[in-house]
């Protein structure tokens, strides 16, 4: 609070501008269309009781169901993030730590799954694992059934797959951001006093880094929680709340998609809440259960062994791990476009091929060519606009005591699944409400805005707690500079990588951004719902083909981001 | 749900073979598009069965607004694209997609419309009208009810 108050009255009313100014934009683009789905429970209570509670025909059978898709949606939530952390953290280490060959296009294959349409991706994961041009060529049938259901996770297997391969992203580059901004002299100084790697990763690195470990997490499970695109290609006979959200919404019932998209939001936070409080109160002490337990020699032992013998299986596991989950859908998709490249591989019908596809009458390559320019325009101006708030709006949580209010009403709008947003934009700025704008590209970014500004928190979030900013800002203004000069010269250097970190997943999130945009964008097309309309109108070849298209665009953009962000 | 669209949902079949899948619910065409694909590679062409008790035609609706936001040009836009996808050699092209024709001069074509692509060239059981409104809206309705419970 130090910081702002000035006793000069000109650095008083221009901070007093520049607090008002962050708050009211992420009033008016952030929260309001996320909480503007909310209001509409309330304005259209009676068409909810009459669906939900007491429907003519089936009474309150949709109230029973909707405790089901909830209860799904949280469970897969949950299972994810918990294999995430289980494969995320090391994969950070190893990543932040090391160095080897190939190192960059590990890091790219991480981020694919972020670029790569999700409903796209859903595919490619569906036919890798159900059908015989997949995994199951191997085995001459599909090696899973689409709704086999995973024991004592009790979520079904592929749907599993899916979020983790769609989540893990936002863990392993909170965590890794993290741990390269930290110095590597605590764990030299563990490593020379006798600490295995693995001892000192418990008892050094590990509580170091949870405030990072923590907002992946809390980005992975809300991603988790509001997936749609993908989850819809998979789903079988399983509904997730989002899905019923998105059935809801197609039968024009907006009043139940609204109502079970808000209750979404109040179970999430309810959960997330909490945990984030419990876990700022008491801190790092939590973790120190295992001394009370008398486990730390035995702990000690197994790290020590673990260190020594098991590090090779460690990177192994990690490494097997990325390649079932990223690397086997990719090829499958490729494969796929190279086998279908002329005509059917089984029918040698030319209408089923790539080439008719694209250059035949229906001309999808111009389509194409056209939604890439939107898409490229959409996802840069509103990774920019969010930027411009998500920036000003880190030290606000910082340095204010609403800040952790605001911190966590920031994760809502990644919670509202991406369907629900559309609507709530389109009927909160669209033609039916404010009029701000038509369907169409500034209506996606208008909606892109709203999920990229807590993307970009998050991990500027993370790289600002437990860096020394605050006392190497306090020594700038001891000696003389002003509150600007601060933040511009010693604050925004220091989180550079945050700030990169939070772009790259914003404008990536937005490139594959499908259920939102689909409502919104009236005849502007983007890359991930033109694929989704060339699989509607069953030009699966040439949707094969506008995925990788995007693999290809989204590859080399990592390369370049990897080049102008090396240090 | 299998996604949205069943024409994936047939060639996903089609590719599968009889391991994967029974017998599932598309329309005529999808079993027209993936029949080749299924004799090719599994000996086997998919059969279309029409029930005993009736069927029902997608009719694919085509409207033309009488709505106050409408103007008189747009209106006849759409009567012009209605011509047009009426005339007999448009709605022949479409038989090549495995689409019934909806203009009565124009021949059905038995090329298309044969066993060999599990399809039958007439439909001989009773082909009811499509329900009311608010029939297909009770359905949806009372789909949560009646459907796999799953999970």
């Amino acid at each position: 609070m130090t910081a702002f108050s000035e006793p000069q009255g000109k650095q008083n009313l221009l901070s007093r501008i520049g607090v008002s100014a962050t708050v009211a934009s992420l009033i008016i683009f952030v929260f309001l269309p996320s909480f503007f789905l909310i209001s509409f429970t309330f304005t259209r209570w009676p068409e909810v009781y009459t669906e939900v509670f007491a429907n003519p025909l089936i009474g309150d059978t949709n109230w029973i169901e909707i405790q089901k898709y909830l209860g799904l949606s949280l469970r897969l939530a949950i299972s994810a993030v918990v294999i995430d952390l289980i494969f995320g953290i090391p994969l950070a280490y190893i990543l932040a730590r090391k160095n080897f060959w190939g190192k960059g296009f590990l890091e790219d294959l991480i981020t694919f799954t972020l670029v790569i349409p999700t409903s796209g991706f859903g595919f490619a994961t569906l036919i890798t694992w159900t059908s015989v041009s997949g995994l199951g060529a191997l085995f001459g049938k599909g090696v899973v059934e689409t709704n086999y259901l995973l024991p004592f996770f009790n979520v079904p297997f592929i749907m599993l797959i899916v979020h983790i391969a769609l989540t893990f992203p936002y863990i392993v580059k909170t965590v890794k951001a993290k741990l390269e901004d930290m110095s590597t002299l605590f764990e030299q100084a563990s490593g020379t006093l006798g600490a295995s790697p693995f001892t000192t990763f418990r008892k050094v690195l590990f509580p170091l880094t949870i405030p990072a470990i923590f907002s992946g997490a809390v980005l992975a499970f809300a991603r988790s929680l509001g997936e749609t695109g993908a989850t819809l290609v998979v789903a079988s006979v399983y509904t997730t709340a989002p899905i019923a959200v998105i059935s809801w919404v197609s039968q024009f019932k907006f009043g139940p998609a609204a109502f079970l998209g808000s209750l979404l939001i109040i179970v999430a936070s309810a959960i997330i809440l909490p945990v984030e409080f419990a876990l700022h109160k008491k801190g790092i002490s939590t973790f120190s259960i295992f001394s009370k337990l008398n486990l730390e020699k035995k702990l000690l032992k197994v790290e020590d062994f673990a260190s020594r013998k098991l590090s090779r299986l460690r990177d192994g596991v990690v490494i097997l791990f990325i390649i079932i989950v990223v690397v086997v859908p990719i090829i499958v998709v490729l494969n796929s476009v190279v086998l279908t490249w002329n005509g059917d591989p089984i029918t040698d019908n030319i209408r089923d091929g790539v080439v008719y596809q694209l250059f035949g009458p229906s001309n999808y390559f111009s389509a194409l060519l056209d939604a890439t320019l939107i898409s490229f325009s959409s996802a840069g101006i509103a990774t920019f606009i969010a930027a411009c708030i998500a920036i000003p709006t880190v030290f606000l949580i910082e340095r204010y005591r609403f800040g952790r209010l605001l911190r966590a009403i920031l994760r809502i709008p990644l919670i509202v699944p991406t369907s629900a947003l559309g609507l709530s934009i389109l009927l909160l700025w669209g033609p039916g409400g404010m009029r701000l704008a038509e369907p169409g590209i500034w209506l996606i970014i208008l909606t892109h805005i709203v999920f990229s500004v807590p993307v970009i928190v998050e991990p500027m979030l993370a790289t600002f707690e437990g860096s020394e900013i605050p006392l190497y800002e306090g020594a700038s203004r001891t000696l003389g500079a002003n509150a600007y000069n601060t933040i511009e010269s010693v604050a925004l250097p220091l989180l550079k990588r945050g700030i990169l970190t939070g772009v790259i997943l914003s404008f990536t999130r937005s490139l594959g951004e499908t259920g939102a945009t689909f409502l919104v964008m009236g005849s502007n097309t983007t890359i991930p719902p033109l694929v989704v309309n060339m699989v509607e109108s069953l030009a699966i070849p040439a949707a094969l083909f506008a995925s990788t298209y995007l693999i290809a665009i989204s590859f080399v953009l990592l390369m370049v981001f990897r080049k102008v962000t090396s240090r | 749900m299998y996604g949205k669209s069943t024409g994936f949902f047939g060639r996903w079949a089609a590719e599968n073979g009889p391991s994967a899948i029974d017998c599932f619910a598309v329309y005529e065409s999808v079993v027209i598009s993936n029949s080749e694909k299924a004799t090719n590679s599994w000996g086997d062409s998919l059969i279309a069965i029409y029930p005993e008790k009736g069927t029902l035609l997608s009719d694919h609706p085509f409207v033309i607004l009488d709505a106050p936001w409408v103007s008189e040009y747009q209106k006849f836009a759409a009567s012009q694209y209605l011509f047009y996808l009426l005339q007999e050699e448009n709605q022949d092209k479409a038989q090549d997609y495995g689409f019934r024709p909806a203009n009565p001069n124009v021949p059905l074509n038995a090329e298309v419309f044969n066993e060999k692509n599990g399809v039958e060239f007439e439909i001989n059981v009773t082909v009811y009208r499509p329900l009311s409104g608010e029939a297909m809206e009770n359905l949806f309705t009372v789909w949560p009810s009646v459907k796999n419970p799953g999970v």
